[in-house]
């Protein structure tokens, strides 16, 4: 049908152009209505091409389709997730007959917008992406299908990491998704700034800071802004210097001593000059210090290695044209191959004085959302990808630990960044506070601390305190 | 018997030309005809859309199904300090952002008044922001102040070495960036306005008035401006609620950080009803907004109505 259409379109243009073509010695009166006439012919031209093109698009989609909404860009592939993304739709046509069409959401919307369409009854995909800390505002809004029965008799069901399944388990023990990665957060550092290794606690860090800072570089470079600042900064802070920031029931519980001091050590890191200020803007400019070798330290994620090519050393050694080095995405080489040539080391968590390292473990999983047209098509594609060598490719292509235990074992895991990966995550990792309004703390949490560095007088306690009673009020 | 017969043939000729009622009627309807077809498109388009969000403003939207719950989405809103913020920061925004664009505007439409040369050029210079989408000028402003790479940045570093941090992550500085690119890209706006009203003013009256001795000042304020003043207020109207309803370019710019420092109250509602997908909440915002817009709109029909009235 799709050939129709073009045949339509070049023979219409090709019999336009040979036909009414105003000559010479055609008089201009003649020549003007045969230039008009020519006109209203593209114009019809160009309107039943549209038309046959629109039908054509409706009968090219043979077979069964199914509606995927996943924070991956298929249609223009950036970074590795998104190249896998890609191959995972012709993978699974060639495997099923089935199309998958794929709507890319940016990642730090993708739950409340898949909860936005369900609420509103709009256009709901039949199968979505879902962040596992997002699983209690799910549970409460009724977003997402209960997919208990198909996942406890599923045949990985036993091979699954029991920890990954309880990040997918609402508070009434329904599993809600089916988790796929999990990842955490540790430090990526350069061993040439910090020489003796990098500082364990706030205090050593800050002790060491201004002999770092006098050489000429910031000592350490993270998110500072926005809701995923604390998901991978804040949080794990508080958590660390003993702050509990949940209620029983899902409420906000930020302001406290211990996060306030917590959050004097934040602030202390800006008024010192201890982090770039490009930390505070929007977006990710802030990883820019670290990949020229102006910061220290890097606060990372597990997959902070598919983002940060091309890497310059503080010695100035430029990391981007090796061969991939082992464990690594072939498409993302220059974290391990400067980790390879001892540039690059990674180092837990900073943890309180006297307190534990803490990283927050997320799940990436997928979910069937209440009101999918196509739930049998979206389990069946959530099996295919519970392979273990499916599960083996998006794990490394999104940078994160994989969930069935036959995946973790493949000997591609074994590398020095996945062990230590793995092994701060088991040392540190805790869960993702189980707010009610999982995206309003983080926005409203992560105002109040931007408030709180910006504004050097303002008080961290009332801050935190205003920001709580907004929380709450908005949850009641 | 003049006049009376003059008064019988007045009213003959009026009840001669009087169309007989049907017709007259049929008459008056065919406006009302052709005027049917934007009727119906600003009643389904504009007009139901807003009853709609007031009925969604006093519900809770949950699984597609609306739960009634009265007033209390407003109650929420007021004891809400995002949204008493963001008002707050609408004023600031949109009180300077007027201030500016009308007074460089018209300045700018003064100069080009003069009959200089190349003014169909200066305009297009003019235009070439105004037709740039939202996220593009946004962005670029947001890369000229960038902390790290910023040219604009850089120029303020040396300039003002004294200067703490990047206005990027400034409270204050990042207002002022906001401000300063929606009045870059707003002045073609109103400086085409303001040239046209000034295009109108007879040469002759100000010839006259710089005879008697008037000044520029005195020409500007006691002859220009009152002639071109029903431009001015509603070219001041439009202003003001494109300052309340902009989101696109403060979001591009700031995303309305750091912190809430650039959260207007139309950003505010962009994160309520869209990014957290409380749509009553949202409804009950844009309601706010609505009515805020309402009152200027009447304030500034209002001037130029007793305007009108004392001519």
């Amino acid at each position: 049908m799709g050939d129709l259409f073009g045949e339509f379109l070049v023979l219409s243009l090709l019999s336009l152009i040979c036909q009414d073509y105003p000559y010479a010695g055609m008089s201009d009166e003649k020549g003007m209505r045969m230039s008009k006439r020519s006109v209203l012919w593209g114009a019809a031209v160009v309107m039943i091409a549209v038309v046959l093109g629109s039908i054509s698009v409706v009968w090219g989609q043979d077979g069964e389709t199914l509606r995927v909404w996943t924070k991956f860009n298929a249609d223009s592939p950036q970074v590795t997730s998104d190249r896998w993304l890609v191959q995972t739709i012709n993978d699974y046509r060639e495997a099923t007959g089935v199309t998958v069409e794929n709507t890319y959401v940016v990642y730090n919307e993708i739950n409340t917008r898949l909860n936005v369409a369900v609420q509103s009854g709009g256009d709901i995909p039949d199968v979505s992406y879902v962040d596992s800390q997002s699983i209690g505002f799910y549970y409460n809004q009724g977003t997402l299908t209960d997919l208990t029965e198909f996942v406890t008799s599923a045949s990985w069901y036993s091979d699954l990491d029991p920890a990954a399944l309880q990040a997918c388990t609402a508070p009434s023990g329904e599993i809600l998704c089916v988790p796929t990665t999990t990842t955490n957060f540790f430090t990526y550092y350069w061993a040439d700034v910090y020489p003796n290794g990098y500082p364990a606690t706030t205090d050593e860090f800050l002790a060491l800071a201004p002999e770092v800072r006098a050489a000429g570089y910031y000592p350490v470079t993270f998110k500072g802004a926005e809701g995923a600042s604390v998901e991978r900064f804040y949080y794990p802070l508080m958590a660390s210097y003993g702050a509990q920031v949940v209620g029983e029931n899902g409420e906000a519980t930020w302001a406290n001593p211990e996060s306030v001091a917590a959050l004097e050590f934040v602030r202390a890191l800006y008024t010192n000059d201890f982090a770039p200020q490009v930390t505070l803007a929007p977006g990710f400019d802030f990883e820019e210090p670290f990949k020229q070798g102006q910061a220290g330290a890097f606060v990372a994620g597990t997959f902070s290695y598919v983002y940060l090519t091309p890497l310059v050393a503080p010695s100035g050694e430029r990391f981007e044209e090796a061969p991939p080095a082992e464990g690594f995405d072939s498409n993302a080489i220059a974290v391990g191959d400067a980790f390879d040539a001892g540039e690059l080391l990674f180092a837990p968590p900073l943890s309180a004085p006297g307190g534990q390292p803490r990283s927050m473990v997320l799940a990436t999983a997928w979910a069937v959302p209440y009101g999918s047209e196509n739930v049998e098509g979206a389990l069946q594609f959530i099996d295919f990808q519970m392979s273990t060598q499916a599960n083996i490719d998006f794990a490394v292509a999104y940078g994160a630990l994989p969930t069935l235990q036959s995946a973790a074992a493949d000997p591609l895991f074994a590398s020095a960044y996945w062990q230590a990966a793995a092994e701060y995550q088991a040392a540190s990792g805790i869960p993702a506070p189980a707010w009610t309004n999982y995206d309003e703390a983080l926005r409203l949490l992560s105002t109040a601390i931007v408030n709180i560095i910006t504004d050097p007088n303002a008080d961290i306690m009332a801050q935190l305190q205003a920001a709580q009673d907004e929380y709450n009020l908005g949850i009641q | 018997m003049a006049t009376a017969a003059g008064t019988s043939s007045i009213t003959d000729v009026f009840t001669q030309r009087q169309p007989s009622p049907p017709s007259y009627r049929r008459s008056a309807l065919i406006p009302l005809a052709f005027l049917l077809p934007t009727i119906i498109v600003l009643l389904v388009m504009q007009v139901y859309p807003a009853v709609y969000a007031i009925y969604i403003s006093t519900t809770r939207l949950r699984r597609g199904i609306a739960e009634p719950i009265g007033l209390a989405n407003y109650e929420r809103l007021f004891q809400t300090p995002s949204f008493l913020e963001g008002l707050k920061n609408t004023a600031i925004y949109g009180g300077s952002f007027l201030v500016l664009t009308v007074v460089v505007g018209m300045f700018l439409a003064l100069l080009l008044n003069r009959r200089i040369k190349f003014t169909g050029f200066y305009l297009v210079l003019l235009f070439i922001p105004w037709v740039l989408s939202d996220v593009v000028a946004g962005t670029m402003w947001r890369w000229l102040f960038q902390p790290n790479y910023g040219i604009l940045q850089d120029w303020l570093t040396a300039a003002f070495p004294y200067l703490q941090n990047p206005l990027f992550t400034d409270p204050t500085g990042s207002m002022a960036i906001v401000i300063l690119a929606s009045v870059w890209q707003a002045l073609a706006y109103t400086t085409i306005l303001s040239l046209g009203a000034l295009q109108t003013v007879p040469h002759e009256v100000l010839e006259s008035a710089a005879l008697d001795g008037a000044n520029r000042f005195q020409r500007f304020f006691r002859i220009i401006l009152p002639i071109i003043r029903p431009t001015m207020l509603v070219m001041i109207l439009l202003v003001s609620i494109r300052a309340i309803n902009s989101v696109g370019l403060i979001y591009a710019t700031t995303g309305g950080g750091p912190g809430r420092a650039t959260q207007t109250a139309s950003i505010y509602l962009l994160i309520t009803g869209w990014r957290q997908g409380e749509f009553g909440l949202g409804a009950a915002v844009s309601m706010v907004l609505l009515g805020v817009n309402l009152v200027l709109t009447f304030f500034y029909i209002s001037l130029v109505g007793r305007k009108r009235e004392a001519a």
